[in-house]
């Protein structure tokens, strides 16, 4: 197998000859694409054959996040300890509240985007969803791999397999989100389709609602028409403003728009070109010139 | 060339998706509506595609002008002697204005109409003074509190926005004359690809609930122009474990509407029905459940989803 001995290599160097033999023994087998096989769309207009929770506040995170949620469960258990028992020290330090999710990837396909952000940002809870079965299937399976190969990383990372057009108030609270990722929607070419698309004014409002103000809402898309629509869409919501280049330059999670995941490699292997947008929510709706609110219709 | 090749492989499944789940979901299901006219003694029953309108102090039936037949040599005010039908399909929005001066229908024929009540005569035929096309069939209506706008919802999930005309004094003649053309109309709000099942303006004026059978009730702000657009969500009262099937609010008669919550003034409600057998009371601007309350077993049958209807409807009045 091609993969295992490039990894056995790579931690060679860091621990002693020793644990190199038993990294070997006990190898770490990432999950093949082959595998997983799934077609590319999925109609997210199907009844959904999967739970969903009725509230948010319903749902248990510590299967997606055991470690993490458990530690700081500990930290919470200490602190009220020691508050008990009179430290004058732990009176300074916050409460550390439960963590939540905080950056979702909406269609996050093979998961590229998602290990990236993960060490990118390892105190950040981040979720995936993806509609298709096998391809959730795969990520769980690469996320628990990587847990496994990098003890202590990627613990704040998983996926879940739900329609994200219908059910994401059912998982995230008011303006709890505060990173959302649109990686390279479903064009949905024919315009009967187009209230299909991920970004259309119906959607940017429930998506409003899930990210807290100053949240940032990132989009691209190898397809022209696609990044002019949802453009349009976007300028034509009163709740999202347009993030400037220059902090788009300073932001890391920016950056890893065009290449980390499966779908963007491959646009780049192709040489095509591709249309980020990228914008933030607004603490309050602005006002939007006569025009802008024709265009709004779905 | 997919869907065949799936289809010849699971026959079982194409099948199922062919006939619908439930007995309410078969497009053709019975639909029976009932509303009383506020600041008059009418009540309108709607069964099918056919609406009656009588005052049950006298007992005299309203007419209401139906679409005119191709040879309009008859008049077109009070002489339909059976009550022939506003719209030509399924009645599934019957909903009186505030001030009781306007009815607003809905049917399968994707026409949402807008009726004047005359009523100085009360036994005048009630005219048709705007119309609505729907992309999809109607299945929720109401106005806003001040009856300056109809809000009706589609199939679609989308709840569309239309002005209601100016009422002058005396101008109801030229009214009579023809029916208006159906135009577009606006776009409120949406939910994602589910029926809205219900729509109701807060007793404040500041938000709109609608709800959808995918088991929401969704807490939007309300514009002042509602043509505008809808783009904030206040929240969504969740915890319904089925479709929810009608909503309203239940207003408490000494509370002022620019009062705050300060003193012992009881806010106002919503309430909720569903087709898991219960009606929900919620307090609307903060989206919690209050209590719940169960009406009748979880739907199996069309019948429960009514009794849950009726129930909600009578404590919303």
């Amino acid at each position: 197998m091609p993969m295992s001995p490039k990894r056995s290599r790579e931690d060679g160097g860091k621990e002693g000859k020793p644990h190199q033999r038993q990294k070997t023994k006990e190898e770490v087998v990432h999950p093949r694409k082959r595998f997983f096989r799934a077609r590319a769309h999925s109609n997210p207009l199907n009844v959904a054959d999967f739970d969903v929770p009725t509230r948010p506040e319903e749902f248990d995170w510590s299967e997606h996040f055991p470690e993490f949620l458990k530690e700081c469960h500990d930290r919470q258990l200490q602190q009220q300890q020691s508050r008990e028992e009179g430290f004058a020290q732990s009176s300074r330090l916050p409460s550390p509240e439960s963590p939540a999710v905080r950056f979702v990837d909406i269609g996050c396909g093979f998961g590229g985007l998602l290990v990236k952000l993960a060490t990118l940002y390892p105190n950040t809870l981040m979720l995936g969803m993806e509609i298709r079965d096998k391809v959730t299937a795969y990520v769980r399976e690469r996320i628990a791999s990587l847990r496994r190969e990098h003890p202590g990383s990627y613990r704040n990372a998983s996926v879940l397999r739900t329609n994200a057009m219908k059910y994401l108030p059912n998982y995230f609270k008011k303006g709890q989100l505060t990173k959302m990722f649109f990686l390279f929607p479903d064009p949905h070419f024919k315009t009967a389709n187009h209230r299909r698309r991920i970004i259309n004014t119906h959607l940017l409002t429930e998506y409003a609602h899930v990210l807290a103000p100053g949240g940032w809402l990132y989009t691209i898309s190898d397809v022209p028409e696609l990044g002019e629509w949802m453009k349009v869409k976007l300028d034509s919501h009163p709740l999202f403003e347009r993030v400037s280049e220059e902090e788009l330059a300073a932001d890391p999670a920016a950056g890893l728009l065009v290449q980390s995941s499966e779908e963007g490699q491959k646009v780049a292997r192709n040489g095509g070109e591709t249309y980020r947008n990228v914008y933030r929510r607004l603490a309050a709706p602005r006002h939007l010139g006569a025009t802008a609110t024709v265009e709004a219709a779905v | 060339m997919g869907r065949r090749r799936w289809n010849k492989k699971h026959p079982d499944k194409a099948l199922a998706q062919q006939q619908p789940r439930r007995p309410e979901d078969a497009a053709d299901a019975p639909v029976r509506l009932l509303v009383l006219q506020p600041n008059s003694t009418v009540v309108g029953i709607a069964m099918g595609g056919r609406a009656t309108f009588v005052d049950y102090k006298s007992g005299s039936q309203i007419q209401v002008a139906g679409p005119k037949p191709a040879s309009s040599a008859a008049d077109v005010a009070g002489t339909v002697a059976a009550p022939c039908g506003p719209h030509t399909g399924t009645l599934r929005v019957l909903q009186f204005s505030p001030d009781g001066k306007f009815l607003l229908t809905g049917a399968d024929d994707k026409v949402v109409k807008l009726w004047m009540c005359v009523s100085t005569a009360p036994g005048g035929a009630w005219h048709c003074v705007a119309a609505w096309r729907t992309p999809k069939k109607a299945s929720a209506g109401g106005f806003t509190l001040s009856g300056s706008h109809a809000l009706f919802a589609d199939k679609f999930g989308d709840v569309l926005v239309g002005s209601v005309p100016a009422v002058g004094g005396e101008g109801t003649a030229e009214a009579t004359a023809s029916e208006p053309a159906a135009q577009v109309p606006s776009t409120l709000l949406g939910h994602f690809c589910t029926i809205v099942t219900g729509l109701a303006p807060s007793p404040c004026g500041r938000f709109l609930a609608t709800s959808d059978r995918e088991y929401k009730v969704r807490i939007s702000t309300l514009p002042e122009n509602p043509l505008q657009g809808s783009y904030e969500i206040q929240g969504y009262c969740l915890g319904h474990q089925d479709f929810v099937s009608c909503i309203a609010f239940a207003v408490q008669p000494d509370e002022q509407p620019d009062e705050g919550a300060a003193g012992k003034v009881r806010p106002s409600v919503l309430l909720s029905g569903s087709g898991d057998g219960t009606v929900r009371v919620w307090d609307y601007e903060t989206c919690t459940q209050l209590s719940s309350y169960v009406a009748s077993a979880p739907a199996a049958a069309p019948a429960a989803e009514l009794e849950a209807g009726a129930a909600a409807e009578e404590e919303g009045e």
